[in-house]
């Protein structure tokens, strides 16, 4: 439980940050967006973190119990596919996001997704 | 012993991954990785996480003994030398790397003994092999003892 609680306190801020900032910023996020796409090297680079990130929270806390500790696994997991997708075939990774971001309601969609799974996950670590 | 699993356990998969992507994508890594040395910043970043995390695997684990946690301790020392080297000298790696890159099988090679050392360190990490780890920790003891 008290990995759970330590994971969801660095995690549940950084995700409800990054949800603000997108509402509130949507036109510098989606520059922002299309130069990171631009180069490779940084997607390869985001890829080692968020696959170290991703593999340290499941060496730590894999739990599927019926409770918000899940959220906190699943977390990990997605960070592991998604890190492991980038360092294996960056170009792909940089075809499906430029085809994502290019969505009008995209950084709308995410941010509100980020700051109510960013919110729930601090709830549970800070405060519950 | 204990940290030698978890770090096996996380520096594992990334070679493995990584060497899969020298090792598929060979075109793209060449160009990705051209363009990334022409890049001061980029090399000083990746230095600084580098330097980091190097710095915390020696401090955690500096284990020198002849069983398989000496490649995480090599490991951590080389994350340490790159690091620093990448910080000081960037304009020197670039140099450097850019020669290295200009060998025709550079990545066959490299992505080949990365997943070959991320494959050996999973397994240890992820398996443990009682005998091995037996023979580590009888190897080992008598020494602590002194």
């Amino acid at each position: 439980m008290q990995k759970s609680l330590t994971i969801a306190r660095l995690v549940g801020p950084v995700l409800a940050a990054i949800g603000v900032g997108m509402l509130a910023n949507q036109a510098t996020y989606r520059e922002m967006a299309t130069q990171f796409l631009g180069g490779l090297p940084f997607i390869y680079f985001s890829g080692v973190l968020a696959l170290v990130a991703g593999l340290y929270i499941l060496n730590v806390h894999h739990a599927w119990t019926p409770d918000w500790r899940s959220a906190v696994t699943a977390i990990g997991w997605v960070l592991t596919c998604v890190g492991a997708f980038r360092i294996i075939a960056p170009q792909f990774a940089n075809f499906i996001a430029s085809a994502i971001i290019a969505n009008a309601g995209f950084f709308t969609g995410l941010g509100i997704v980020l700051i109510a799974l960013g919110g729930f996950i601090t709830f549970k670590g800070y405060v519950a | 012993m204990e940290r030698s699993h978890f770090l096996a356990k996380l520096i594992g998969p990334v070679c493995i991954v990584g060497g899969l992507g020298m090792l598929l994508n060979t075109t793209t890594y060449r160009a990705m990785f051209e363009r990334a040395l022409h890049d001061h910043m980029l090399i000083y970043l990746s230095g600084v996480i580098a330097l980091t995390i190097g710095l915390a695997i020696v401090i955690l684990h500096n284990d020198w003994k002849w069983h398989w946690p000496v490649i995480i301790t090599a490991f951590g020392w080389l994350a340490v030398l790159g690091g620093t080297v990448r910080m000081l000298a960037p304009q020197l790696v670039e140099t450097y790397a850019l020669s290295l890159l200009g060998t025709p099988n550079f990545f066959i090679i490299d992505g080949g003994i990365a997943v070959l050392l991320g494959v050996l360190l999973s397994y240890f990490g992820y398996f443990d092999p009682p005998q091995l780890s037996e023979a580590a920790h009888r190897r080992s003891s008598p020494r602590r003892r002194k």
